[in-house]
């Protein structure tokens, strides 16, 4: 009993020796270990402050420069000066936009000054652009100017401001993850100075989300069963329809919307609730079949257009997903394509049915338009794109241009490896646009 | 810039050129196939015989070509490298136009529509089609407000604006919905009428963007403006 007593305790205490040793060991382990990651944890978020402080730096820095190339526009005599001046304002806006995105403020926080520099740059791009087209800066201009100037300049001291209390070691920003910004920030960010309406038209305007739907005004007013019924006749399927309702929505007019089934089909669409038009319709199943050409399907597609009352139509560009062919139509009136009333039509490849369609371009703008005499001919457009370009063909169009339409002839050109199209002013004989044509196996982009 | 880019978005659709594009590359067979072989072969850009299968061989060679011919090296003969060549390309050979089943592996049509698939498939999978699309169109209606950054990256990668981004849930790699999801939305699908916010009410702490008017819901998204 002693001796096995004597043994027990000399091996309970090399165990717990042992035990010992194993637990220094395993926390000079995890010591070293959480040292390491510490410093590690350390590097990494000094990097990501770094990006953040170059960020911030690069704001003020081209900001200031904004700033003070906007008074300088003010004063400027040349308009070979002035219109270097407001490409380096564009550039400098451009720059401070991007910056300004990636600072850790929270993206309610820097909208308003997004918003802002934004426009100032679009601003100083289409006044250069007017210099070079031989314009000059007019009354109205130089007043845009001043205010633009005066915003700048006031903007670019809160935000030196900023940097200031950054630098003291403040905690100015927010904590970008949950995206909560901090509101005491808001008078700092939020441009204060009042910057012309004017900015909020022609270019600089907020984008698609204002546009208005022309052919839906006047139209009456249906209800859901009526607005259902539209949708049936307008898929015109001969297999039985499972039509679910699924809501009222503002997208971004008042619309009914549904699910449909048919077959192993499954689409969403929206009906508006002013005249029962289509809004939207989008197909959900996945489609790995196909039986049909690219030009059988645009066919179809064409045919269901003509037979939903579209008028007449001409098909622009195809391009192929998988299964689905999405064909690109502009409406055509007097033999002049309408480029901005579009309809993007998806035909399945499996057996030629209809399973999306896109016709906002068409229900926004689809009026009759009265289009005026070309002051160019054909063949005096086709002289002027570019001595490097050998004109193939021409045809008149209308194109959206800073919400406008313009007359232009669009002349398709080659430099004898690519293809151009080049919209020429069929007024002023002035080039509106130039686009290269980039085709790949899905078929044709321009750029 | 803005206007550039909304005006290259109506553009993409506007092009008369309808005519299917027929491009060789990988995979394709036929005498389209040997007939480009059989030049790069003349020209000394490719050893062997022409055997009619486009292969890693005749890529190369024909990566070779396009460099020293100042062509977009992608290893592919479409219509500019095929003009370059003098070689005519008939509608049957390309693997694109024959019949059967088809895969979306080669559908991603630009560096933009890769980010935005990757976006949505992080911020969106489990949710509709429809839902899916309505996630990319709320980048695209960004880009095009001046409220927010210029670019789809620029979007995307605004600091604080999507939470995938943060987690890094964003690198993902997407699959063929979002990728479709994100191309219709680049083809102007936009089942929110021009909506700038989407959040899951279930999810978010953030009050401030409770304040949005609310314009469409689509499964667990409310959409706002």
């Amino acid at each position: 009993m002693q001796k096995t007593d004597f043994f027990a305790d000399i091996r309970d205490r090399d165990w717990s020796k042992a035990g010992l040793v194993m637990l220094a060991m395993l926390l000079t382990a995890v010591t070293a270990f959480a040292i390491a990651q510490t410093r590690e944890l350390r590097t990494a978020q000094a990097r990501i402050d770094a990006v953040a402080q170059k960020a911030f730096y690069e704001t003020c820095e081209l900001t200031e420069g904004l700033a003070v190339n906007f008074r300088k526009l003010l004063v400027a005599g040349e308009p070979g000066q002035a219109q270097a001046l407001l490409n380096e304002a564009a550039l400098q806006a451009q720059g401070a936009m991007s910056n300004l995105a990636l600072l850790p403020l929270g993206q309610d926080t820097v909208s308003a000054t997004l918003k802002f520099i934004n426009q100032a740059g679009d601003f100083a791009g289409a006044l250069s652009e007017k210099l070079g087209n031989g314009g000059v800066i007019s009354q109205e201009d130089h007043a845009t100017l001043e205010a633009l100037s005066e915003t700048a300049a006031a903007f670019s001291v809160s935000l030196a401001r900023l940097l200031d209390r950054y630098e003291k070691g403040e905690a100015v920003f927010s904590d970008s993850e949950n995206n909560i910004s901090d509101e005491s920030l808001y008078p700092i960010t939020n441009p204060a100075g009042e910057y012309p309406v004017l900015l909020y038209d022609g270019p600089f305007s907020d984008g698609r989300t204002d546009g208005e739907f022309k052919t839906l005004e006047g139209l009456p007013s249906v209800d859901e069963a009526q607005a259902r019924e539209a949708l049936t006749a307008f898929i015109g399927q001969s297999q039985p329809l499972e039509i679910t309702f699924t809501g009222e929505a503002s997208v971004p007019v008042d619309c009914y919307e549904y699910d449909v089934r048919f077959g192993d089909y499954r689409l969403s669409a929206g009906v508006t609730k002013a005249g029962a038009q289509l809004l939207y319709m989008l197909c959900d199943s996945e489609i790995n079949e196909v039986n049909l050409t690219q030009s059988e399907a645009a066919n179809a597609a064409e045919a269901f257009l003509l037979a939903r009352g579209y008028g007449p139509m001409e098909m622009s560009y195809a391009s192929q997903f998988d299964g689905i062919l999405t064909v690109n139509f502009a409406a055509v009136q007097n033999r002049v394509v309408l480029y901005p009333d579009l309809v993007k039509v998806q035909v399945s490849l499996r057996d030629g049915t209809i399973i999306g369609l896109e016709p906002a371009g068409y229900l926004m703008n689809h009026v009759e338009r009265t289009i005026p005499l070309p002051a160019l001919t054909a063949e005096d457009a086709a002289a002027r794109v570019g001595s490097a370009l050998t004109p193939i063909d021409t045809r008149l169009c209308v194109i959206p241009q800073n919400s406008a339409e313009y007359l232009c002839y669009e002349v398709t050109a080659t430099d004898g490896s690519a293809t151009f199209l080049a919209y020429i002013d069929a007024a002023t004989g002035v080039e509106r646009e130039l686009m290269e044509v980039v085709t790949d196996q899905n078929g044709a982009f321009v750029m | 810039m803005k206007r550039k880019l909304i005006l290259m978005l109506v553009c993409l659709l506007l092009l008369n050129a309808a005519r299917a594009a027929t491009v060789l590359e990988v995979g394709s067979t036929g005498t389209a196939v040997k007939e480009v072989q059989q030049k790069l072969i003349q020209w000394g850009y490719l050893t062997g015989s022409a055997d009619g299968k486009y292969g890693a061989k005749t890529q190369a060679a024909v990566q070779a070509f396009q460099k020293k011919n100042g062509l977009s090296a992608d290893g592919r003969v479409g219509p500019t490298t095929a003009a370059a060549m003098g070689v005519t390309l008939s509608g049957n050979s390309a693997a694109a136009s024959s019949g059967g089943s088809v895969s979306a592996s080669a559908s991603i049509i630009s560096a933009d529509h890769r980010l935005l698939s990757k976006l949505v498939y992080a911020e969106a999978r489990g949710e509709s089609y429809k839902g899916q699309v309505a996630v990319a169109a709320v980048v695209l209606n960004r880009v095009a407000s001046a409220s927010f950054p210029n670019t789809i990256s620029g979007v995307i990668y605004q600091s604080g604006a999507f939470s995938c981004v943060s987690n890094g849930s964003i690198n993902n790699t997407p699959d063929a919905t979002a990728i479709r999801a994100a191309r219709d939305a680049l083809n102007g699908w936009d089942p929110t009428g021009g909506c700038l916010y989407y959040y899951n009410p279930k999810a978010t702490s953030d009050k401030w963007i409770r304040t949005r008017t609310v314009k469409t819901v689509i499964g667990n998204h409310r959409f706002a403006v």
